[in-house]
């Protein structure tokens, strides 16, 4: 009797030994914060500083009122957990983007899908940007840099964009660099790379260094001799060689890290910084100088066009949210225009009934969703051979619901135009804007 | 078997599960969609006609010569997307250019001698091309600059061209040069023994007033002085040997003298001889 008293009491304590453990577990202590796990039991997500690190689930905020030093935590229960959502278009192949908005903390978010977020060095000012706010560098001990990631082994091409600003008219200032793999910054005021391969050090002849935003870009291709170009303010201007020694360095905002030591910091501000895993063409260089230099954070070329012979261009609609689903709707300001010329959008093809495109035949600017890493596509864009016309007022194309916990999605977006004959007698080029708005959906 | 402590846990969990459900269902209730963003881009498109690409050069190079290796050549485009240079029929370097039509910029590199260029502009769209060719020669010379460019180790741009490299060379060569004259200078001047020895006597006769006190240009009187008194003291001191070698040299008459008044005539010499320099020198 006393030994089945004993085992009785042996396996209660196991068991309760096992519950209790489960419940510890499910605790996040800090010195501000205990956070309990909800009905799970588990919180998910990355491990870090002892047990767990908060993520941010959308843009900056984890949720609700209480302030942490890149993060915010709600009180409360569910129903209390605000919803964000964050949403930018780009050029296809973007694999980092630091639009460097942060105006408080040491986080430096990646808008992206990969969510490489960097860690500042130093405290680093925030200043008026190119776009919205800029960081600034003190040229002495402040730099990002971004752990290793594979998103950034641009093999075997790739391209590197932002903006700069600054005075300094000597030595080398690094406003974007990969150690042994790319550099991008200012060489004694001008525009300038490096390739760590051959040593050869590439400049603009002309000093931007003035005190004034300008935009800089490398396409890169390994390898090839004057197979890499370098831009200033959307314009080529020296082609060079580049072939990394490496692509496992650090990829770095404001510097040179090899991961022992900083080196030529870059004293200024700099914004905007993208990073593609492809050579954006001439074109798309000169798109995206133009569209944020006037006040977009993106600008798409279909390149040029013949009558007859249709011309497409790729684009990224990224989404960040910790909302249970989201919409999204397109729109455009008017048809494409050049002065008092336009191109239309395609007759027939709507949104709700998106039509194939007839190579020669169908005229007009139309578009198509070809993937997702989401919601499967739905059905009526037959996996991007149908096409709708972009209408001028905001118009739902893609809906994503079921979501779990927070996710980075990417929408890839394909546009196609053609024209005339007529219409091609008169070489011009056209634009217009295209607005891409997300809407969360509870 | 449960302790308390895991009951308690397991209650807590349920009242939280069924809070939850019960908010989620309010929210599906009285849920409205927010849209909470909006992004702009812009989307550009050039249209072209259907005629074939061409490219036109603006640069007056044609049977030139020029004195820098680095070349800058400018023109006009129509349909083309990429210019790109062959030197002597060798591939050069390149520029893509935007879709639209208009003026290019293209700089390269050429080695002394003469040269037939040919620019192409490429169309990647359709896949034709034009060319323009211009011959010119290029020959450096010595005081020119160029934008020739390495990098050292610190990243720092360096302009390695070698006329450039010439001159610094050159430049280079004269300052050590000139160092290493200035140093041989100084330590001929300021040691070793010989050295040592002139600064001990400047300074013996200078003490004496036989020198100038401030700088060298009475050492002509002092070594006047000096041989002067050196020949009076040897005669006055060595008379004998004094006479026997006067008669010794060949310009000087030969003539008969008693010991004794040679003696005396070679020291009466010898103190003229050291009395003199110092009355009318």
């Amino acid at each position: 009797m006393k030994r089945g008293i004993i085992g009785v009491g042996i396996l209660s304590l196991v068991v309760a030994g096992l519950f209790f453990d489960v419940a510890v577990a499910d605790r996040l202590n800090s010195a501000n914060y205990i956070i309990d796990a909800s009905i799970s039991g588990n919180f998910g997500g990355n491990t870090n500083s002892g047990n767990y690190k908060l993520t941010s689930s959308g843009g900056e905020a984890i949720a609700g009122s209480g302030s942490g030093g890149s993060y915010k935590i709600g009180y409360g229960y569910i129903s209390n957990l605000e919803k964000s959502l964050s949403l930018t278009v780009h050029p296809s192949g973007l694999v980092a983007a630091y639009q460097l908005e942060e105006t408080t903390g040491k986080a430096v978010a990646d808008e992206s899908i990969n969510n490489a977020y960097g860690s500042m060095q130093g405290t680093l000012t925030s200043v008026t940007g190119k776009l919205g706010t800029a960081l600034s560098f003190d040229g002495a001990t402040q730099a990002v840099p971004i752990a290793n990631n594979t998103q950034t082994q641009l093999t075997p091409t790739g391209t590197i964009e932002t903006w700069i600003k600054s005075s300094t008219t000597t030595g080398s200032l690094a406003a974007v660099s990969k150690s042994s793999s790319f550099w991008l910054g200012l060489g004694n005021g001008k525009a300038t790379t490096y390739d760590w391969t051959s040593g050869i050090t590439t400049s603009d002849t002309t000093t931007i260094a003035d005190g004034s935003w300008h935009h800089i870009a490398i396409t890169l291709n390994s390898g090839v001799a004057a197979g890499s170009t370098l831009y200033v303010d959307g314009v080529a201007k020296k082609t060079f060689i580049w072939t990394p020694q490496f692509q496992s360095g650090i990829f770095t905002l404001g510097s040179v890290y090899n991961g022992t030591t900083y080196s030529q910091y870059f004293n200024g501000a700099v914004d905007h910084v993208k990073v593609f895993n492809r050579m954006l063409s001439a074109d798309e260089i000169l798109a995206e100088y133009n569209a944020q230099n006037t006040g977009n954070g993106s600008g798409l070329s279909l390149g040029s066009i013949t009558s007859g012979t249709s011309n497409t261009a790729l684009s990224d609609i990224i989404v960040h949210t910790d909302s249970n689903g989201y919409t999204l709707a397109i729109n455009e300001n008017n048809d494409l225009t050049s002065g008092s010329f336009t191109i239309p959008a395609i007759s027939s093809g709507s949104i709700a009934s998106p039509v194939a495109w007839n190579e020669g035949s169908t005229k007009g600017l139309g578009f198509t969703l070809t993937a997702t890493n989401a919601t499967a596509l739905p059905g009526t864009w037959s996996s991007g051979n149908s096409y709708a016309a972009i209408p001028t007022t905001a118009t739902s194309f893609y809906t994503r619901t079921g979501i779990q916990s927070s996710t980075s999605d990417y929408i890839t977006m394909r546009l196609r135009a053609d024209v005339t004959s007529t219409q091609a007698s008169t070489p011009s080029s056209y634009s217009n804007i295209l607005t891409i708005t997300g809407t969360i959906t509870p | 078997m449960l302790s308390a402590a895991s009951v308690r846990q397991q209650s807590t969990r349920v009242t939280r599960g069924l809070f939850a459900l019960l908010t989620a269902g309010l929210l599906s209730v009285f849920s409205i969609p927010i849209p909470v963003f909006a992004t702009g881009t812009t989307i550009n498109v050039g249209v072209r006609d259907g005629l074939p690409p061409s490219l036109t050069i603006s640069t007056d190079l044609e049977g030139k010569t020029v004195t820098l290796p680095n070349v800058t050549v400018e023109g006009v485009v129509h349909n083309v997307t990429q210019v790109i240079v062959y030197v002597d029929g060798v591939y050069n370097t390149s520029l893509p250019l935007p879709s639209s039509s208009g003026a290019y910029t293209i700089a390269f590199g050429v080695t002394p001698g003469s040269h037939e260029v040919r620019i192409t502009g490429f169309d990647a769209l359709t896949s034709n091309e034009a060319s323009q060719t211009i011959r010119f020669s290029y020959e450096p010379v010595t005081d020119g600059g160029s934008t020739t460019t390495t990098t050292d180790s610190s990243g720092n741009t360096i302009d390695t061209s070698p006329v450039n490299s010439y001159i610094n060379d050159t430049i280079d060569a004269a300052k050590a040069t000139q160092a290493n004259a200035a140093e041989q200078v100084r330590q001929a001047s300021s040691s070793g023994p010989l050295g040592d020895l002139g600064d001990i006597a400047f300074n013996a006769f200078k003490s004496v007033d036989m020198v100038s006190s401030t700088d060298g240009t009475g050492i002509n009187k002092m070594a006047g002085r000096f041989t002067l008194v050196s020949a009076g003291l040897a005669a006055s001191v060595f008379p004998w040997s004094a006479y026997s070698l006067v008669q010794k040299i060949r310009f000087i008459p030969k003539f008969s003298m008693s010991s004794g008044l040679a003696t005396a005539s070679m020291r009466a010499v010898g103190i003229a001889l050291m009395v003199v320099p110092f009355l009318f020198m």
